[in-house]
């Protein structure tokens, strides 16, 4: 495919001017220099000894003659490797698959729809548009044409993959049933899956004329996502694959709650994912995803989410809140309230909300009335969840809407008479809907109502010695709940632990599904809420888009009336997901005669505009050529010079940092925490004040650093408090602080805890891998107690900590030491009455000023004091 | 484009005139003297003077506050008189030239030539400064001071020639410093009057070396410092030697007629330093 040819190839005939072009400009050679002499006077009526003709250098010619050239050729409109003209003539048309799996191809499908329309343009031919997926609102696949090249394009970018499947078999229905006049030339641009009916499609197109069939390479056809039988989600692939799959488990608010990577099955070319239930976050997965891929069909929802219900508590209002024995709605509001919306009041009241759960906590006295409505709602799909306490155990006759009947009395297992201690709850049975709940501390139940031995109820929580503790009983399409111990922590723990939260949950998310089958009444319909886009993108629903009759939900396959999306009422929620009925993904296989190509093996790239910018250049050097031959090269260089001098960054830097270098500032690090860096501030401040009050050091202010991004040469002495929560340096912050304290900086370092001991150790692990040298305690006679003033100890904000520095075998530089670290707070000391939390008297911050003032004399004058030190032994020597 | 439409070297001269103001002409001249490492040129003869030559003995007639008390006094019973060496002090006169011309410069020159003249002329103010005579401006006899000098050297001169009519004490030293190139005739009539008030003049004739040796190639158009085309040359080579031929010619007449009038005449190319002509106008003049 590998070539050269011209768009409009006639334009080359110019070049045919060039030799008289050649010839023109030879004769007309540049305009010769101007000198000025003095002497120019004594050249008058001298006559040269030979005559050399007027010509122009030969390299000028060539360097004219060659953008004449070029700018003729990229006129022409040159292109390297041109796209084959469209094979055949007539009518092209164009079959585009715009069915779900379209989404993971649709780049590829589109530029190479648009390469062949700039053929079809160019050889003037017409061409049909044909998706193979019907779209939104329709019923058929839509054919288009013929179209002029130019209109095709206008409705191919209308175009979008769909959320739902290809109607292949119709398709070539519609065009059976419609033949075009004559043989037409056909270009399936194909998303490389057979979605059924293919052969039979390709059957038609090959009777109405040549096909050419375009196919994604294997490893870029899409891949599926559907329910795998056993409550996991499975991967579908139509082919082998090499790259494992990620799947993610997303939450509503697209959180990424877990996700796992595997390999495709060589043999049936899929995955099973099963995202375990004791990871304690299936409940809130709202969606799966396969990683990477782009179509709906990667997209599986689930239904659940977090979505907030209503529930209803059975007592007296809020108003009411003082009385002890609700003791129980307190428990149920605080573990419930973040989850659901909650009503308290009268059961007749709370029926007329229709909540999605009613919660009686030890509650038996209701009229018949209540009675009977309630068992309406809960067979309506209601969840009705009881609990036990006095009040049940004092009951003698037989509840209404219990899951089983219950023996009289309660289980006291701490009574005295009892022999029976209390006893722990057992961990949750596997089939029980409050399995994965994590039991973390043991619960105890010290008190419960036992239901009837023998009853028929499901068992959902068991005592270790085998007693239930949580029963349910389907009525109808609801569901009864009892909890055989009180809701508050009377009668056992379980309220005071994080069990009870999760239960609670547990039960929100059965609430109103309330049995296996739905009763949406006569005609009920599931409206849509949410529907997916091509590219699984969650959008609201069309004007086209249906809802589904209830009993017809399950059979209904996602489609141009029913895109895939969550269908169902506000209390209710069904996913309707591209992979349902489907079982299998097929590669598309094409039958003989017809050609198959890969994508995106046409190349053309127009390479007009390099010849023109070839030409633009060289006509440039052409100018500069000329301006030398009138003899301003000089000037001509030092225009350059002008123009192409950058302006150095490193001056803007310098400027910027320009403002320290004029006096002498104190500075500090930025921790991150803001009250560390309030405080330092305040605390350099003061420490600033105090020095130009007694000192000759007038600090210009204070700076607050970046370690990693400011530059540190203009400051003498560089305070580092510690934040509490210290983030560790970058490898930027760490090269900056090496520089500074190689080339003389002093640090002061503030761990801020005000314990006595500092182990170096941790603090080269704090400091990471700045050169920390061998420190020491300061010593009696260090230079720091005497740089100004005479100093026993070094108070910050805390008095009692060491103060270390380099120890004095090491000097490396003098004997001054470039850390001084200690714990003592010392901003804190500094600031004084200025941060609230400061104990210290008047006296210790003034000793805090103190040590300020002879650590900036330190870094100022480093060992300049020690000689004093010596003094005594100096005198002694010289006799005196 | 149009900044390269200007006239070629328009700018240079305009470069180069302001970068030569009078701190920056002291500054040349005192480097060349530097460089030049020659000391004051004292006369060795007794006068009144500064610095001392020898003791003699006194004699009546002497001045006696000229005695030399301390000389005297280790001795016995004679007197001694302390004689200084005569320093007489002769007046320099310097002029140099200007006009449109003396601008020039060509790449391989130091300095342009009117540069070279400023900085000729107070070198050699400063140089017979120091030797005891009084050097001062040709045509403004009230200044003397170096900084003043260099302040006059610097101010904007027209003249090709020296002027004719100006007082000139007798026996002064004359130093005319320009290029001359003025038609030999007006240079010699020029010469001869000054001559006639004094006989001891100095003339240094500063030139390019362009334009003594025309070292441009090709097709180039030529003008004088007023901007008149003089030549449109092809082939600028093939003139080069009738050129040169005519320039030495002109030169031997201003040689001709300075030497005439019995003064002294040196040629100063602008590529060579100026301590070189410096130093061998001190030798002869010592």
């Amino acid at each position: 495919m590998i070539g050269f040819s011209f768009l409009h190839p006639l334009i080359l005939s110019a070049l045919i001017l060039l030799p008289g072009l050649w010839i023109l400009l030879r004769v007309m050679p540049p305009a010769p220099r101007r000198i000025m002499l003095p002497t120019a006077r004594f050249l008058e009526g001298l006559i040269p000894e030979r005559h050399a003709a007027e010509r122009t250098p030969w390299w000028i010619l060539l360097l004219r003659t060659l953008i004449a050239a070029l700018i003729i050729t990229g006129l022409a409109g040159p292109v390297m490797n041109p796209a084959e003209p469209l094979p055949g003539t007539g009518p092209v048309r164009l079959v585009i698959d715009t069915s779900w799996p379209a989404a993971q191809s649709w780049e590829m499908q589109m530029k190479a729809a648009g390469d062949i329309l700039t053929r079809a343009a160019q050889e003037n031919r017409l061409v049909f548009v044909t998706e193979t997926a019907p779209p939104p609102g329709a019923q058929k696949p839509l054919i288009q044409g013929p179209l002029d090249p130019g209109h095709a394009r206008e409705i191919l970018n209308t175009l979008a993959p769909r959320p739902w499947s290809a109607d292949l078999q119709g398709l070539a229905r519609l065009l059976e049933e419609a033949p075009p006049s004559g043989k037409i030339r056909t270009i399936w641009l194909s998303h490389g899956l057979d979605e059924g009916g293919a052969a039979t499609l390709i059957q038609t197109l090959r009777t109405q004329g040549e096909l050419e069939l375009l196919v994604p390479s294997a490893e870029s056809l899409p891949l599926l996502l559907i329910n795998a039988p056993n409550s996991g989600v499975r991967v579908l692939a139509s082919g082998p694959r090499q790259n494992p799959v990620t799947v993610q488990a997303l939450a509503g608010n697209g959180q990424v709650l877990n996700q796992e990577t595997r390999p495709l099955d060589s043999q049936t070319f899929s995955a099973d994912f099963t995202f375990t239930r004791d990871a304690a976050i299936p409940e809130d997965i709202a969606r799966f995803r396969i990683v990477g891929q782009q179509s709906a069909g990667a997209i599986l929802l689930t239904g659940d989410d977090s979505q907030r219900r209503d529930v209803g508590i059975v007592g007296p209002g809020e108003e009411a809140e003082a009385k002890p024995f609700i003791e129980d709605l307190y428990y149920l509001r605080r573990a419930l309230e973040p989850y659901a919306t909650l009503h308290t009041g009268e059961p007749a009241d709370l029926l007329s909300q229709d909540p999605s759960m009613i919660i009686l906590p030890d509650t038996v006295a209701l009229t018949p009335d209540t009675l009977n409505r309630l068992e309406k709602w809960v067979s309506k799909g209601g969840l009705l969840l009881r609990f036990a306490g006095p009040n049940t155990a004092a009951v003698t006759e037989p509840l209404p809407l219990i899951p089983s009947p219950l023996r009289g009395g309660g289980r006291a297992m701490d009574s005295a008479l009892a022999g029976d201690k209390p006893v722990d709850l057992a961990p949750f049975p596997k089939e029980s809907p409050f399995y994965g709940i994590t039991l973390r501390d043991s619960i105890t139940v010290s008190r419960q109502i036992l239901p009837e031995a023998g009853a028929k109820t499901a068992i959902w929580a068991t005592l270790e010695d085998g007693t239930p503790l949580i029963t349910a009983a389907a009525l109808e399409n609801g569901l009864l709940v009892m909890v055989h111990t009180t809701a508050s922590a009377a009668w056992s723990d379980l309220p005071l632990s994080g069990a009870y939260v999760d239960i609670l949950k547990r039960l929100l998310k059965l609430s109103g599904h309330g049995g296996k089958t739905l009763d949406f009444g006569e005609g009920g319909t599931l409206d849509p809420l949410m529907i997916l886009d091509g590219y699984g993108r969650s959008v609201s629903p069309r004007s086209t888009t249906r809802a589904i009759p209830a009993e017809t939900f399950a059979e209904t396959r996602p489609g141009p009336l029913h895109p895939p999306g969550l269908y169902g009422r506000a209390s209710l929620r069904e996913p309707l997901n591209v992979g349902d009925h489907i079982e299998d993904l097929k590669a598309l296989k094409s039958t003989a005669g017809v050609n198959v190509h890969p994508y995106g093996s046409s190349t053309a790239r127009p390479l007009m505009p390099y010849f023109l910018y070839a030409a633009l250049i060289l006509f440039l050097l052409d100018g500069m050529a000329a301006i030398a031959l009138m003899g301003g090269f000089a000037r001509l260089a030092a225009c350059a010079i002008l123009f192409f001098v950058p302006i150095s960054p490193a001056l803007a830097a310098e400027s910027a940092d320009g403002q320290y270098a004029d006096g002498f500032t104190l500075a500090f690090f930025r921790s991150g925490n803001p009250e560390t860096d309030s405080m330092a501030q305040h605390g350099l401040e003061a420490l600033a004040g105090a020095l130009k009050d007694r000192t000759s050091a007038e600090p210009a202010g204070v700076a607050a650093l970046d370690p990693a991004a400011d530059t540190l040469a203009f400051f003498p002495l560089i305070y580092w408090p510690l934040a509490p929560v210290s983030v560790s340096l970058s490898p930027k912050a760490v090269e900056n602080i090496r520089h500074y304290l190689d080339h003389g900086g002093t640090l002061l370092i503030d761990t801020r805890t005000g314990s006595g001991e500092i182990n170096p150790a941790a603090l080269s692990h704090l400091l990471g891998a700045l050169p920390i040298p061998p420190l020491e305690p300061i010593g009696p006679e260090h230079v720091l107690r005497r740089s100004f003033y005479l100093l026993d100890e070094f108070p910050g904000r805390f008095a009692n900590g060491l103060v270390w520095a380099e120890s004095s075998e090491s000097a490396g530089r003098d004997g001054v030491s470039p850390l001084i670290i200690g714990s003592n707070d010392w901003a804190g000391g500094w600031s004084g009455e200025r941060s609230g939390g400061y104990a210290g008297t008047e006296r210790q911050r003034e000793m805090a000023l103190r040590f300020g003032i002879n650590v900036v004399m330190y870094a100022l004058t480093g060992n300049y004091k020690t000689d004093q030190v010596h003094v005594r032994a100096l005198l002694d020597r010289i006799g005196r | 484009m149009t900044a390269f439409s200007l006239k070629p070297g328009a700018l240079r001269h305009e470069a180069e005139r302001a970068a030569l103001a009078a701190p920056d002409l002291l500054l040349l001249a005192e480097e060349t003297i530097r460089s030049l490492g020659t000391g004051e040129h004292a006369r060795r003869r007794s006068g009144p003077g500064h610095n001392f030559r020898q003791f003699r003995d006194y004699v009546p007639g002497d001045l006696p506050r000229s005695i030399d008390w301390r000389r005297s006094a280790r001795s016995d019973e004679r007197l001694y008189v302390r004689q200084t060496e005569e320093e007489k002090p002769q007046t320099a006169l310097i002029w140099r030239g200007g006009g449109p011309g003396m601008d020039f410069r060509s790449k391989s020159a130091l300095h342009s030539k009117v540069v070279t003249a400023q900085i000729l002329a107070l070198s050699l103010a400063i140089l017979l400064g120091r030797g005891g005579e009084r050097a001062r401006m040709l045509d403004s006899p009230e200044i003397f001071s170096p900084e003043d000098m260099a302040r006059y050297l610097c101010a904007e001169q027209n003249q090709t020639l020296p002027p004719e009519h100006v007082n000139i004490p007798a026996h002064a030293h004359l130093i005319l410093i320009g290029d001359f190139l003025n038609p030999p005739e007006q240079t010699a009539a020029a010469f001869h009057d000054l001559s006639a008030k004094t006989r001891n003049g100095l003339v240094i004739q500063v030139l390019d070396p362009a334009e003594l040796e025309l070292p441009y190639e090709g097709a180039a158009v030529f003008t004088d410092p007023e901007g008149t085309i003089r030549a449109r040359l092809s082939d600028t080579q093939g003139i080069r030697t009738a050129y040169a031929q005519r320039i030495q010619d002109h030169i031997e007449q201003v040689r001709t007629c300075t030497t005439r009038t019995g003064w002294a005449y040196h040629l100063h190319r602008t590529d060579s330093p100026p301590e070189a002509i410096l130093r061998k106008i001190m030798e002869n003049q010592s």
